[in-house]
């Protein structure tokens, strides 16, 4: 069925590439950089819910969340550009207070996430295409790992249509200082090696088809396949049978491939309206299958402030290794008790304001003649989020955009 | 079985209408160069794709988490 569905869907990519287009023109889309960029984005997120897979299905998932991304875009020469992202989260969470390596104790706990990335890309204007490599690196308390990848993507001769081609591969290990034994639940903790590694490889497929249909209206066909084998369950996760009280260590296959299947839509409506969309169909060897739709409706007040709204339906059916609390039996094979593989259908609403007018928003001079540091844009958005399960979340997030 | 053929059917019928669409010229591009036009998803959007993909079963298609990190948070 996926093998299909993939067949059909690059062989369509192939036959719409193939069109002609008009003879060169001006060039489109982003502008070109001349100076450096610089965003912060920051955002806050809490999370209430009562199915934590750490305790097996039951009990807090309350967490919060502190995340920062600075994003350097540095145009080295007029083809080359670098961009360096560097995230950092800090979050508490009171159920992964019962991880701690070291000690089992206090009502919660506080970890720290680190991300680098960066991305090298040349642009070739004659040939109208784009193409680079990206190296990346994460380390938190529990969890590293190293990436790398490539892109390569190519605009019609009109400009009308653009083919992009993404791979990278994903290195993971769990407990990075110690032995993954430390991450077991503490009752679990004496009964030797029950995981068959600590590593986790992620390999990234994409391809992604744009397409101008006319002067208000374009759309973006993405295809996406995602192969993981290692540890695909986690190393804490309890699991409670119906025959003994005492609970086993999440256990699932592994390998899984992954199909998500992306469809983007852009719509200039009126002259103050966009329609902004977004359908994608997602499937997996779990038996995991996901229909999810975005909407986003930017209202310009002026050319350079607009308002908007958004709404995002998620649906998906249940991992088949899916069971509740002291459902599961213990002749099974695998077992999880993680409600982000239960059957849900979840919705997020929410609104932000986006700002960018032409001659900045202030900029700070030292001397007349020079260009300073000039605040280009500014957005902040709010949304609510709610489970069928039950768990809710609310976020905030911001976004500076800073020329040098 | 049914709902592969609908999917089959349906990126047939978009590659059908894709086939189908016009040039636009450079000078016609005005509202499709605005910002809000462009595809792809906000930077301020990135902290709530990744909440997705670690919330709920699906991942990919978006700026957020698409397979590597633990999601255990």
């Amino acid at each position: 069925m996926r093998l299909q569905l993939t067949v059909v869907f690059f062989l369509s990519f192939t036959a719409l590439f193939a069109q002609q287009g008009a003879p060169d023109s001006l060039s489109t889309g982003k502008r070109k950089l001349d100076r450096t960029e610089v965003d912060f984005l920051f955002s806050y997120y809490h999370q209430e819910g009562n199915n934590s897979a750490v305790t097996g299905g039951t009990g807090t998932e309350k967490l919060s969340d502190y995340a920062s991304i600075i994003v350097v875009n540095v145009p080295v020469r007029s083809n080359h550009n670098v961009e360096v992202d560097f995230g950092t989260s800090y979050y508490t969470s009171a159920s992964s207070d019962n991880i701690n390596p070291y000690t089992v104790s206090s009502a919660s706990s506080d970890n720290l996430v680190f991300k680098l990335d960066v991305t090298s890309s040349f642009t070739d204007t004659v040939n109208r295409s784009t193409s680079g490599f990206k190296v990346g690196v994460t380390h938190q308390n529990n969890f590293g790992g190293i990436r790398a990848g490539g892109f390569y993507s190519k605009q019609s001769r009109d400009k009308n249509r653009e083919l992009k081609v993404q791979g990278s591969v994903n290195l993971d290990k769990w407990a990075l200082y110690y032995s993954i034994s430390k991450l077991y639940p503490v009752e679990l903790k004496n009964q030797g090696n029950l995981v068959d590694t600590d590593k986790r490889y992620s390999y990234n497929f994409s391809l992604a088809y744009k397409q101008i249909l006319t002067k208000r209206l374009q759309l973006q066909l993405a295809g996406e396949m995602i192969y993981q084998t290692g540890l695909l369950s986690t190393p804490f996760h309890r699991v409670y049978f119906v025959e003994q009280d005492q609970p086993k260590l999440e256990k699932l296959p592994a390998h899984r491939l992954r199909f998500p299947l992306t469809l983007r839509m852009n719509y200039f409506i009126f002259d103050r309206l966009i329609i902004r969309s977004l359908y994608r169909f997602y499937d997996d060897d779990f038996g995991l299958q996901a229909h999810t739709i975005n909407l986003e409706l930017p209202f310009k007040v002026t050319n350079f402030f607009s308002p908007y709204p958004f709404y995002n339906y998620h649906t998906q059916t249940a991992a088949r290794y899916f069971q509740r609390y002291k459902e599961h039996t213990l002749n099974e094979t695998y077992y999880t008790s993680d409600y982000d593989l239960s059957s849900l259908s979840s919705y997020e609403i929410g609104g932000g304001i986006y700002y960018a007018p032409v001659y900045n928003i202030v900029t700070f001079k030292r001397h007349k003649k020079k260009r300073g540091i000039a605040l280009r844009k500014w957005e902040l958005r709010y949304a609510y989020y709610r489970r069928s399960t039950g768990l809710y979340a609310n976020i905030v997030s911001t976004h500076f955009g800073f020329t040098f | 079985m049914k709902t592969v053929l609908h999917q089959i059917a349906f990126f047939l019928l978009l590659g059908l209408l894709l086939s189908a669409c016009v040039s636009v010229k450079e000078y016609q591009k005005a509202y499709l160069n605005d910002e809000e036009m462009q595809l792809g998803e906000r930077k301020a959007a990135v902290f709530e794709a990744d909440f997705h993909s670690y919330r709920e079963g699906a991942v990919g298609g978006t700026i957020g988490n698409s397979g590597s990190g633990c999601g255990c948070n």
